[in-house]
């Protein structure tokens, strides 16, 4: 990013093209914007996302982080057994946000849903993010059959889209936090695999390896000490490009049924069980869609806003 | 010569890549705790499990549970359902789902492209105006809602509320093409708001940096109005990413059908998978993963073929 930003620079520097000397009608407006601005097919302008709406997505994540660490601190009714009748409406005086089918307050379970959400995204995220480093520096040292198998490895994963991988995988697992998170983070390798590799490659060839190569460094001395703290910036940026996505994964797999098992409140379930009664209480399907939304939205503004300043291009373009 | 070796190179990777996933698949049905007969007939007595599992070759090696597999599976025998067993074949099953699921991908990829090429222009003839900044804001909120999220108001929306469209069902094309069109058209429209954002923004972003090029200078001098520079200079350059981006996404959009047709209620091929996976019918499951793994290994290669043949460029990198 900073050579790109440099050439950006360079080019608004530089003088105008020359006064043109066509009708400089309003719609040629595009004309006269310095060049360089865009110069390559590839390039394309990166958006800052705007101030506010910049704090608002870190006070929103702050806040609901807040409030799901605390979650048992706080004066909030139990989220397993009912506390009424069910489908039971919003009401201000007693269940600001209503009852659920079985009687459940939604607050609570909204709450302990956001604990699901952010630890489930952020275990997975962190151990994709681990094994993805080791699997991806191994494979730029190592070349060859290693790099051949990581490849294939990654083909594998990337041959079936995530929530039909995740539903294969489900067959087998009988869920709770740490298989979905490891099934997740499985799902989520290759992106942080192909950064790695990305990086490391043209690091690998840098006259610091080589110096350290020549000093009789060893194989994991090169790959720990001199190439991992240089992918390690970009790798943890690609972490907090990935974690929104994470979530939704998991909102995926708690919506299908295969997310952490039932008296745990997750938002995806919390929609997929109110969907029977979707017609007369709606209330039960909107509040955790809303949240669920906001969250998403909030992480991706930060992420967008984190990938423009560390200025890491996405792999996966996709994203 | 070059794209040749690309291409073959790619083929034996799929091939590769497909006996991996196959195996895998095979092994999970030895990764089951207990007797899939348990899963797909409820309580049984031991006995029977055992039986079961023995007439279904679970107690051979898993190589040779591979071997059987396979080797029917390239005859084009995917064996049959567990389920429903005496009933219909596995690959009479997923011919049965497939026609829904395309139906549904395809409508969606094409209204995704439409919407966003449509606004995509519209934005980028203005970077940072108002209409581009609402654009820009309306998709980047669309692609943080999933599916299954926007699901939900669009069911509440036009189902519940206004009542014009069903909730839930399919109606076969048989039954008439209207109803068809608007049996389908909430599911469509869940997985056109998940998809067209991310086309959107890669072909704005590419059209805004194509809008300062010479060439595009060179056109407007000569006094092209500007529609035209839009439509016929600028947007089959930028049209090169957006293919790639497609085409990844074309396979993205089957994973996301899953949950839109469990959602509607469409008897689509993610209904299929759906069920398979909560009564453990391995053969159905493992039959849907590699047609849709092989659809999706086409599809990945078609675009990056599409590609190297488009753009000298990149033909030369390899």
């Amino acid at each position: 990013m900073s050579a790109l930003g440099q050439q950006t620079k360079q080019a608004e520097g530089q003088p105008e093209l020359g006064t043109p000397t066509f009708d400089a009608r309003k719609r040629h407006r595009g004309v006269f914007r310095p060049a360089g601005f865009g110069a390559s097919l590839f390039s394309r302008r990166v958006r800052r996302p705007k101030k506010l709406a910049l704090i608002l997505a870190m006070g929103w994540v702050a806040f609901v982080l807040l409030l799901a660490t605390f979650a048992d601190l706080l004066p909030l009714k139990d989220i397993i057994l009912p506390i009424g009748h069910s489908n039971e409406p919003p009401h201000w005086g007693r269940e600001f946000l209503g009852l659920d089918v079985v009687g459940r307050s939604m607050v609570s379970r909204l709450v302990f849903g956001a604990r699901t959400s952010y630890l489930i995204a952020i275990c997975a995220t962190a151990v994709s993010l681990f094994i993805g480093c080791a699997i991806g520096l191994l494979a730029v040292y190592y070349r060859g059959v290693v790099d051949f198998l990581v490849n294939l490895l990654c083909n594998v994963i990337l041959s079936l889209p995530g929530v039909l991988l995740l539903l294969t995988l489900a067959v087998v697992f009988t869920p709770s936090y740490w298989e979905v998170i490891w099934a997740i983070a499985l799902v989520k390798l290759p992106g942080f695999i192909r950064v790695v590799q990305a990086i490391g490659r043209s690091e690998i060839e840098k006259s610091y390896v080589i110096a350290a190569r020549g000093m009789g460094a060893t194989g994991s001395r090169i790959m720990w000490r001199e190439l991992l703290p240089s992918t390690l910036v970009s790798i943890v940026t690609y972490a907090g490009v990935v974690l929104p996505t994470v979530m939704l994964t998991e909102g995926a797999l708690s919506y299908l049924g295969f997310g952490v098992p039932s008296p745990v409140a997750s938002w995806g379930q919390m929609i997929a069980q109110s969907q029977h009664s979707i017609r007369t209480a709606p209330w039960q399907a909107v509040f955790p869609a809303v949240l669920f939304a906001i969250n998403i939205l909030a992480l991706y503004t930060i992420a967008d806003w984190l990938r423009v300043k560390v200025g890491v291009r996405s792999v996966d373009r996709t994203l | 010569m070059m794209l040749l070796r690309f291409a073959l190179r790619r083929v034996g990777m799929i091939v590769l890549v497909m006996l991996a996933v196959t195996f895998f698949t095979t092994l999970l049905v030895n990764l089951i705790p207990g007797s899939p007969a348990f899963a797909v007939y409820g309580d049984v007595p031991l006995e029977f499990a055992n039986r079961w599992d023995e007439s279904h070759g679970l107690n051979d090696p898993v190589w040779l549970q591979y071997w059987h597999w396979l080797s029917q599976a390239l005859q084009g025998n995917l064996g049959g359902s567990w389920a429903n067993e005496g009933g219909a074949s596995v690959g009479e099953l997923i011919a049965g789902r497939v026609p829904v699921t395309a139906e549904i991908a395809i409508v969606s990829l094409v209204a995704s492209l439409f919407v966003a090429i449509v606004l995509a222009m519209i934005a980028a003839n203005r970077p940072d105006g108002v209409v581009d900044r609402l654009v820009t804001f309306v998709a980047s909120v669309a692609h943080a809602t999933p599916p299954f999220v926007s699901a939900v108001f669009l069911l509440l929306i036009f189902a519940v509320s206004l009542t014009w469209l069903p909730a839930l069902g399919y109606v076969p094309i048989e039954d008439g093409l209207g109803e068809n069109l608007r049996s389908i058209t909430l599911p469509v429209v869940a997985l056109v708001l998940h998809l067209a954002p991310t086309l959107l923004r890669v072909l704005r972003g590419d059209l805004v940096s194509l809008l300062n090029e010479d060439f595009v200078n060179a056109a407007r001098s000569r006094g092209l109005p500007e529609w035209y520079v839009m439509t016929r200079h600028v947007l089959r350059p930028a049209s090169a990413s957006l293919i790639t981006v497609a085409g990844i996404s074309f396979g993205n959009l089957l994973g996301g059908s899953i949950i839109v047709e469990i959602f509607f209620g469409v008897p689509g091929l993610g209904n299929l998978v759906y069920r398979a996976v909560q009564l453990k019918d391995i053969p159905v499951l493992t039959g849907a993963v590699v047609c849709v793994a092989l659809f999706f290994a086409v599809v990945n290669t078609a675009v990056d073929l599409s590609y190297r043949v488009l753009d000298p460029r990149v033909r030369s990198v390899l």
